[in-house]
């Protein structure tokens, strides 16, 4: 249903004033949504004096770009930002490699147990982070592996993995088998149908597993709370809090880091915002 | 260093101490026409009623970090109990079940009550209190002697003084009993390998960490200095001369206590706050859940 | 979409049927996710329900005492979590209440095709996208009693008796903690069942308002049965979501004031991590994952009770 026109309340009579409501009500959600974000951007702008009082939600009188670099030099932003890059693609590879080679044992070959197999998968949907925190923490500790990126980038990748194979199964059941069998005639191996004919027929898959899993470790707070203490490893959502915790009574850096965080995502959204859109609803609709 | 002892031995050493000390803002004193502390607790209060009639808030303490509502209430029960009664009960060795802390208790939340307290401190964080204390928000703010560094480095040390919170019950209690000690200990593992060099290299260690600390302001040495400390600042030489009058200390209760107990502990505390819980039952509660 | 049989597809091709019939092919293919699966997701499940057996502080001895860690869960009013769970039971049913309709009401809004129901689809999704540390922070400023948005425009409407500590006042901050959690996802339930409005044949909906239906209608008896199955999905993930909660009630309040905002999962990590006991931790944790599966159970079967035939193309085992 691309145009917006064609369904439209019968009584005609009172359109006009029915759709203006309906409007000013999507508009008012709207503006509810939109008003933190806007805050946040001018208030990581502002002096104190501005944020308490003279100016509290206006623009900013004068633009402190100093918050940023203080959030930069002191909140250590920068380096945090970083390591939740290195974690997250990390992850994704991860993901995506151990995904797709289960997805193609699960949809290719045949054997007994391959629909327990999948439901067994599908289980981690329902499975809560939480659950495994005292088991993880305390093996990590024996394994002096806290505060690496491996104690992070492990629990992510396994908890993003059902859904990932969830994603991946939708994909690969699609791509033709007679693909394979042509393969097969001309004499290739499991593992080159596999590297050569479905690998690189999974874009579409990797790209929304990609953008599914990116935002899961993106923002995560629990593990990398918990599993990570040292600043050469901590993780951008940590970053922001301990900075919050460090400036509590100063607002401008704490608000120059919360943008810092937030805005390239919302830039990438709004070029890619169907695509994000559509990860989530694969994600779900399909679980 | 009865605190770093275990088992009779000593397994750690400890580097610098800090008091809780009652931080005076002169200039709002003034205000209520007080151009000293209060020397007693009826002075104490006859000053913050005074503060009170003149829209000041008399104290700030923060209500989210409980940890700051221990370095009022333990100071208000030694003062009413007496040290070796509540070193005893942190030890231990005695019940909660003692009518003076159920009385001090009392007197607590009497001066919640009569808004000696900033009502939003509940709601904010030690460095929000702490800010709006040095901004001038507060007359009084009682925390640990850590703050004297950075109080001096603001520039308050010409309006600021610190004292020892008076006596509420001067037949149990005395000045100089205090609320802390040394707290923060290098330690060492008995059993690891060259233990007594490493002892000793942490022994060193730690008079270095305590000296320049010391210097610094962030904490009062915990060995007898050897060295000029004519470049100390003010307020902390004044915390030293409270020390040099010191009978008996006795630790921050979460320090002192399990981890376990310590979180009970601070529950209860909290609860004391807000006023969900009066003395007694905070008393009957303790010593229920402790055990 | 299922799982079809693969068999029929070798017909014909003896070599490929041998290809994908190799044992040890299948189970190299499966072996990492099986190890990252079992490793991380399946043992420590098992691990938790070992670990809640026993007194121990996560370093030294453990002691085994049975089921006493769960008898003092659920007695002990200093551990709380009879509180702890009530909030989360709160938090479940104002999702259920309050959250899904409002995602559904915006949902229908925008899925009947109006003009510029992108933009504003893409606007309500946002706080989806913004990490919860940064939505928990955001609100902290909003709530702060003296400087924050929220008390500034009460008393710039002269409200001033209006103002309150929120967060820092047991009688307000549950619900102060509670509403940056619904409306951080009421755009997630309301893409969900936007897609599933979207999905409805148009055919159905022309028919509908030949037949005289007006919107309300076509919602009523065209739109809501078809897309029940993403609701049952929505319910499923509000409920469970509401029991697993942690970040934002993490960041707003921690628990406090006075446990007054307690939820199982921080009430877990003040277990763990402030009083050292591992043992109760375990158990809540092992509570956690089986109330999040008897709630999934439930929703299911009162989704399936209700349901005729599924009508959406969506799965809905």
């Amino acid at each position: 249903m691309q145009d917006g026109n064609r369904v439209k309340s019968p009584f005609n009579g009172k359109k006009f004033t029915k759709e203006t409501l309906v409007y000013l009500l999507l508009a008012f959600w709207a503006l509810i949504n939109l008003f933190p974000v806007y805050w946040m951007f001018t208030f990581s702008l502002k002096s104190n004096n501005e944020i308490f009082g003279e100016n509290v939600i206006g623009l900013p009188k004068e633009w402190l770009w100093s918050n940023y670099s203080k959030a930069l030099q002191v909140g250590n932003i920068g380096r945090y930002f970083l390591n939740s890059v290195i974690i997250a693609v990390v992850t994704i590879a991860l993901v995506m490699a151990v995904a797709l080679m289960a997805t193609f044992a699960l949809t290719r070959f045949m054997w007994k147990g391959r629909k327990m197999m999948n439901d067994f998968f599908m289980l981690g949907l329902t499975i809560p982070i939480h659950a495994s925190i005292v088991p993880i923490y305390v093996t990590l500790s024996k394994l002096h592996m806290l505060s690496t990126y491996s104690s992070l980038i492990i629990p992510y990748a396994a908890f993003s993995l059902a859904m990932a194979i969830l994603i991946c199964t939708g994909f690969m059941q699609e791509i033709p088998i007679e693909l394979d069998e042509a393969a097969c005639i001309d004499g290739c191996g499991t593992w080159r149908i596999f590297f050569k004919i479905i690998v690189p027929l999974m874009k579409p898959a990797v790209a929304t597993v990609s953008i599914y899993t990116f935002l899961q470790c993106w923002n995560e707070l629990m593990f990398a709370n918990i599993f990570v203490s040292d600043k050469a490893h901590k993780t951008l959502p940590v970053g922001v809090q301990a900075l919050s915790g460090q400036y509590l009574t100063e607002w401008g850096p704490v608000g120059a880091a919360m943008v810092l965080a937030t805005f390239p995502m919302l830039v990438f959204y709004i070029f890619f915002s169907k695509k994000i859109q559509d990860s989530f609803i694969a994600g779900a609709v399909k679980g | 260093m009865g605190n770093v002892k275990y088992d009779g031995k000593y397994y750690g050493v400890p580097m610098t101490m800090n008091i809780v000390g009652m931080f005076c803002n002169m200039e709002l004193l003034a205000k209520a026409g007080y151009n000293e502390v209060p020397a007693t607790y009826d002075e104490l209060i006859d000053c913050c009623d005074k503060l009170v009639a003149q829209g000041i808030i008399p104290f700030g303490c923060s209500g989210k970090e409980t940890w700051c509502v221990t370095e009022y209430l333990e100071s208000i029960i030694e003062k009413t109990a007496g040290a070796t009664a509540l070193n005893q009960i942190f030890a231990g060795t005695a019940s909660w079940n003692n009518p003076d802390v159920a009385k001090a208790v009392g007197i607590f939340q009497e001066m919640i009550e009569k808004k000696y307290f900033d009502p939003e401190g509940i709601a904010l964080t030690n460095d929000e209190v702490k800010a709006n204390f040095m901004a001038g928000k507060y007359a009084f703010y009682m925390n640990g002697t850590w703050n004297c560094a950075d109080f001096d480095k603001a520039g308050l040390t010409s309006k600021v003084k610190v004292a020892e919170f008076p006596v509420i019950d001067s037949s149990k209690s005395q000045l100089g009993e205090l609320i802390g000690g040394p707290s923060d200990t290098l330690a060492v593992a008995a059993g690891s390998k060259n233990a007594k060099v490493a002892a000793e290299s942490a022994f060193e260690l730690a008079k270095g960490i305590c000296h320049y600390g010391y210097l610094d302001g962030c904490g009062l040495p915990a060995w007898t200095p050897d060295y000029d400390t004519s470049s100390v600042n003010a307020l902390t030489q004044s915390v030293a001369d409270i020390c040099a009058n010191a009978s008996q200390y006795v630790l921050f209760g979460d320090t002192a206590m399990a981890a376990d107990t310590a979180q009970i502990y601070l529950d209860y505390v909290s609860k004391i706050y807000s006023s969900t819980i009066s003395g007694q039952e905070f008393v009957d509660g303790l010593t229920k859940d402790i055990k | 979409m299922g799982f079809p049989e693969r068999t029929a597809f070798f017909k014909g091709n003896g070599y490929m049927k041998k290809l994908y019939s190799n044992k040890l092919t299948t189970f190299l293919f499966l072996l990492p996710a099986l190890i990252l699966f079992i490793g991380i997701l399946v043992a420590p499940i098992f691990m938790s329900g070992y670990y809640s057996l026993f007194d121990w502080k996560g370093y030294g001895p453990k002691t085994f005492i049975g089921l006493d860690n769960y008898k003092e869960l659920f007695t002990s009013e200093n551990i709380g979590f009879m509180k702890a769970f009530g909030n989360a039971c709160l938090l479940a049913v104002l999702s259920v209440l309050l959250q899904l309709p409002l995602a559904l009401f915006l949902a229908l809004l925008l899925g009947s095709g109006r003009k510029g129901e992108r933009g504003f689809l893409s606007i309500y999704f946002m706080p989806v996208l913004i990490s919860t540390v940064v939505i928990g922070q955001l609100w902290l400023k909003i709530y702060n009693p003296s400087y924050g948005v929220l008390n500034v425009a009460l008393r710039a409407l002269g409200l001033d008796n209006l103002t309150r500590l929120w967060l820092g006042d047991e009688k307000t901050a549950l619900w102060a903690a509670f509403v940056p959690t619904l409306w951080q996802y009421v755009g997630y339930h309301m893409l969900l069942l936007y897609a599933g409005i979207k999905s409805v044949p148009p055919e159905y909906r022309e028919a509908a308002m030949i037949d005289g239906a007006n919107e309300s209608q076509v919602n009523r008896f065209i739109v809501l049965p078809y897309i029940k199955p993403i609701l049952r999905i929505s319910t499923i993930f509000a409920v469970t979501g509401s029991f697993k909660s942690f970040d934002l009630i993490y960041v707003l309040t921690n628990g406090g004031p006075n446990h007054s905002t307690e939820v199982p999962s921080t009430l877990m990590i003040s277990m763990l991590f402030l009083r050292n006991r591992y043992g109760m931790g375990s158990a809540i944790a092992f509570v956690l994952i089986l109330l999040c599966f008897a709630a999934a159970l439930i929703i299911n079967f009162i989704f399936k009770e209700r349901e005729g035939k599924p009508k959406c193309k969506t799965e809905t085992e």
